[in-house]
């Protein structure tokens, strides 16, 4: 969700984050030293280039390198395409409120020791394909991620204000069902590795991103207020839900023990893929990216998710039943392929499971989704979605003002209060 | 015959007025009545019920009440009554009066363990009473069933007022019921469920034998309709270009069929449990027009033969998965619901009900978990309800597995609105997990 403003670092930034210091030649030559056992290579040729705009108070900074170098004994180069991914300590409020949710250990977690052994389960499977980029090294000591540059391979990221047609959606879903089954598996053989993770974006350690969710409701009660088709009923059920709104996000999070629970990408939405496409501009593979947020839950934690932030109206209004059933074969048959021996729901009990953590669909829709689908980007940075003074409030109304967000807001509170999810019940 | 055609029968007959008359009076008319049911049956009733034992009985019309296909639960018959009181006066009395299937020896054996006759008498004897009288508790004068004149256990006979004779009349059974309609019956129906876990809780459980409708642990009996419905409709949609998958997963839920139906039915502890009426769809269900604006105004539900105590998701999906207009069984069922649950919920709290209430999210959660009879009821049920041919429409039909029942369930399938309503739904229920024979 915090990284809405990848794609607009082409556009207007002339003045870019400095690369890391310690990011030189001698650093990367031990370190592919290491990883290829070859200690005679040498390299040849380094680019360093940063790719993160200057102005964007996010708490990544992305560096490409483009490295050339040579095998002892061999003759021709080889090149090898990396992103550097550090931690960037702007603003201290943004710094703290994520290290509280220690995204940035759980992304090297993930990166180092997690990501490779799904990968491993997956190519082992009947159908194996590609989810992640692939790690080069995780330094813990520099807070930094190197991983293969994907941007080489042509992969981009999609268009976020228009949505996922099926096709990509289909796409989407299968690679999420692979994941989860995979982590599962993986869970399975080595009991603990992933339950550990608790730190998603609501998690019972931190509510630092409490403000931005609480406020967006405010904001959409008063949206409500002012709308003809909503009204001050709407208004007032949202506002007396703030208080309880952490609370019932957070327990969806809290995986059950009679539920299936795997590990959860966390912040699973449009951005958070890149895609690689064909001539006639056909999807042909996806990469899942981001994994600061992924903890041990249930699947209603990402689907939800990225139903109420990723997909064009039609199918988000119209397929999702399809749309679960179709990921719930993908994950069934997967479970079943690695010899998974845990519970393995059954369609029907994937749907009640999915319904039990329906409130987080509130959660998302009126906060998550407003910002991925504002297209003002002046003032829209992290701090306005945290404070509550003037310039936050106006920002949030120039959210509240997308009509595209609009119509979507008028059709969901309706269907929400239908089944109760706007009452507060404790 | 319709209904509308025998209330204009019976008031073309001219009213006496009250005068000592001969005990076989030339003015009754007794027109196909079982046996026992003589004016001087008719007028004990009357005298027990009114505390009167000089009533004398002047004028009597006993006619049948409904044709083929409107009813599958026992004879009804109707009775119109002009009678004098003790103190001279001339009273008309409307009576309708419901005994079992006599001579079908069949039926009568295949209705056995449902026990549905005497199961009707205690509720409007003992409990529909009771359920009034907690409505009055808390200054609610809604009527919700007809007032019970007599009980004969030994006949097996129900004698309640006929509620015609106030202009309440069965609403087409063809069409389904609109929003106005809709919401009236869930009204009702609210109260009566709130009302019947209120009596439960105060008389420690007393409803909870209630433990034999539809589906049941203690009897298969009405497999062969169920089964033989399910099997005529994947036949049916087997011939429906690209629905062959789902006439296939039909064919796959046998074996599980009565299973999945029992579930649905056994009492889900942590859930909120009613006393649920069991056979809720337009014929069970009165309505009083308005005269003038044409709009309904009230509601009657009647024929308790199938109550059972569980799920509030018994009533509810049966109801609005066979009752309503395409539309709003297509698109409205939980906005209906909602709205239910709002009168249920206040109901409940307004008379102190102890155990915990649940939230409507809640709510919603364990209706789903019972979502299965929504699917019965579109793909099994429905199509019996609006059957057009009513030739062989009657319980032997239903229960039987010869070659005539055959083709009465075949006959059900071919019906264009039935068609309409399954080619919608058959998809929404396959990628809910509906129609997985491992739900």
């Amino acid at each position: 969700m915090v990284e809405q403003h990848k794609e607009n670092k082409e556009e207007a930034a002339t003045d870019f984050h400095p690369s890391p210091v310690w990011l030189n030649e001698s650093y990367l030559e031990s370190l592919l030293q290491s990883k290829k056992k070859d200690a005679g290579l040498r390299i040849t040729q380094l680019d360093i280039k940063p790719a993160t705009a200057k102005g964007e108070n996010y708490a990544s900074v992305m560096t490409r390198v483009k490295v050339t170098y040579v095998k002892s004994g061999a003759k021709t180069p080889e090149e090898g395409y990396y992103i550097v991914k550090t931690t960037y300590e702007n603003d201290p409020v943004i710094s703290s409120i994520f290290s509280g949710y220690q995204a940035s250990t759980t992304e090297m977690l993930m990166y180092e020791k997690v990501l490779p052994k799904l990968s491993d389960l997956i190519d082992g499977t009947q159908e194996p394909e590609k989810l992640f980029a692939q790690t080069l090294h995780v330094d813990y000591e520099h807070d930094a991620i190197i991983f293969e540059d994907l941007a080489v391979s042509k992969h981009v990221l999609a268009d976020r204000l228009a949505g996922f047609d099926l096709e990509h959606t289909h796409m989407a879903l299968r690679k999420l069902a692979k994941m989860h089954a995979a982590a599962a598996a993986l869970n399975e053989r080595q009991p603990g590795v992933l339950t550990k993770l608790d730190h998603g974006i609501f998690n019972r350690h931190t509510e630092g991103f409490g403000p931005f969710f609480q406020n967006m409701m405010v904001m959409g009660a008063e949206f409500a207020d002012k709308c003809p088709e909503l009204g001050s009923y709407y208004g007032n059920k949202l506002r007396a839900l703030v208080k309880r709104l952490m609370e019932y996000s957070t327990r969806v999070y809290d995986p059950q023990p009679d539920e299936f629970n795997t590990l959860v990408h966390g912040d699973f939405w449009v951005n958070n893929v890149m895609l690689r496409y064909g001539e006639k501009k056909e999807p042909l593979d996806m990469i899942l990216i981001d994994f600061q947020f992924s903890s041990w839950s249930s699947p209603a934690v990402d689907l939800h998710y990225f139903f109420n932030t990723s997909l064009q109206n039609k199918i988000r209004f119209h397929q999702q039943d399809a749309l679960i059933q179709f990921y719930h074969k993908v994950l069934v048959d997967t479970l079943k392929d690695l010899k998974y021996g845990g519970y393995i729901p059954s369609l029907r009990q994937l749907v009640l499971q999915l319904e039990k953590g329906k409130f987080i669909t509130v959660s998302v829709s009126l906060a998550c989704q407003g910002i991925m689908l504002n297209d003002q980007t002046d003032n829209a940075d992290f701090n306005a979605l945290i404070q509550d003074d003037e310039r936050g409030r106006n920002f949030r109304r120039v959210v509240y003002s997308n009509k595209r967000f609009q119509e979507i807001v008028k059709n969901l509170l309706p269907a929400f209060d239908r089944i109760g999810l706007l009452d507060v019940t404790d | 015959m319709s209904v509308s055609d025998l209330i204009g029968a019976l008031d073309a007959i001219p009213k006496l007025s009250g005068s000592a008359a001969p005990s076989t009076n030339s003015n009754s008319v007794i027109m196909d009545a079982p046996d026992w049911l003589t004016e001087s049956y008719i007028q004990d009733a009357l005298r027990d019920f009114y505390g009167d034992q000089r009533i004398k009985i002047t004028c009597l019309q006993v006619h049948p009440a409904l044709g083929k296909g409107e009813n599958y639960g026992g004879v009804l018959t109707r009775v119109k009554a002009q009678f004098t009181r003790r103190d001279g006066t001339c009273q008309i009395g409307h009576y309708i009066i419901k005994s079992s299937f006599e001579s079908d020896e069949f039926s009568r054996n295949a209705m056995e363990p449902y026990d549905i006759f005497n199961r009707e008498m205690s509720i409007y004897e003992q409990i529909l009473p009771k359920l009034k009288a907690l409505l009055h508790e808390i200054e609610d004068g809604e009527e919700i069933f007809a007032e019970t004149m007599a009980v004969d256990y030994d006949r097996s006979v129900l004698i309640f007022e006929d509620l015609s004779a106030r202009k309440f009349v069965m609403p087409d059974r063809l069409t389904g019921l609109d929003l106005k309609l809709a919401r009236l019956v869930l009204r009702k129906l609210a109260k009566m469920h709130a009302t019947s876990a209120v009596l439960n809780e105060r008389e420690d459980h007393a409803l909870e034998s209630y433990d034999r409708g539809m589906f049941n642990r203690h009897t298969d009996n009405y497999a062969p309709c169920f089964l033989g419905m399910l099997q005529a409709a994947s036949r049916r949609v087997a011939q429906w270009p690209g629905y062959e998958l789902y006439a296939e997963k039909l064919e796959a839920l046998l074996p599980v069929y009565m299973e999945l139906g029992k579930r649905v039915f056994d009492v889900s502890p942590g859930q909120i449990n009613v006393l649920a009426h069991g056979d809720l769809w337009t014929n069970n269900v009165l309505v009083k027009y308005d005269k003038e604006t044409g709009e309904a105004e009230d509601v009657i539900l009647i024929d308790f033969q199938y109550v059972a105590w569980g799920s509030p998701a018994i009533d509810l999906f049966y109801f609005l998965n066979s009752s309503l207009e395409f539309d709003l069984h297509l698109n409205n069922q939980e906005e209906l619901i909602h709205y239910y649950f709002n009168i249920f919920s206040e109901t409940l709290r307004k008379l102190r009900f102890k155990a915990a209430i649940p939230s409507m999210h809640q709510f919603h959660q364990q209706l789903q978990e019972k979502a299965f009879y929504g699917m019965h009821t579109t793909i099994s049920i429905l199509p019996i309800q609006r059957n057009v041919e009513s030739a062989d429409a009657d319980f032997n039909a239903l229960m039987q597995s010869n070659q005539r029942a055959i083709n009465f369930k075949n006959a059900c399938y071919g019906n264009p609105a039935t068609q309409r309503i399954m080619r919608q739904l058959l998809p929404k229920f396959h990628q809910e997990g509906l129609l997985d024979a491992d739900q």
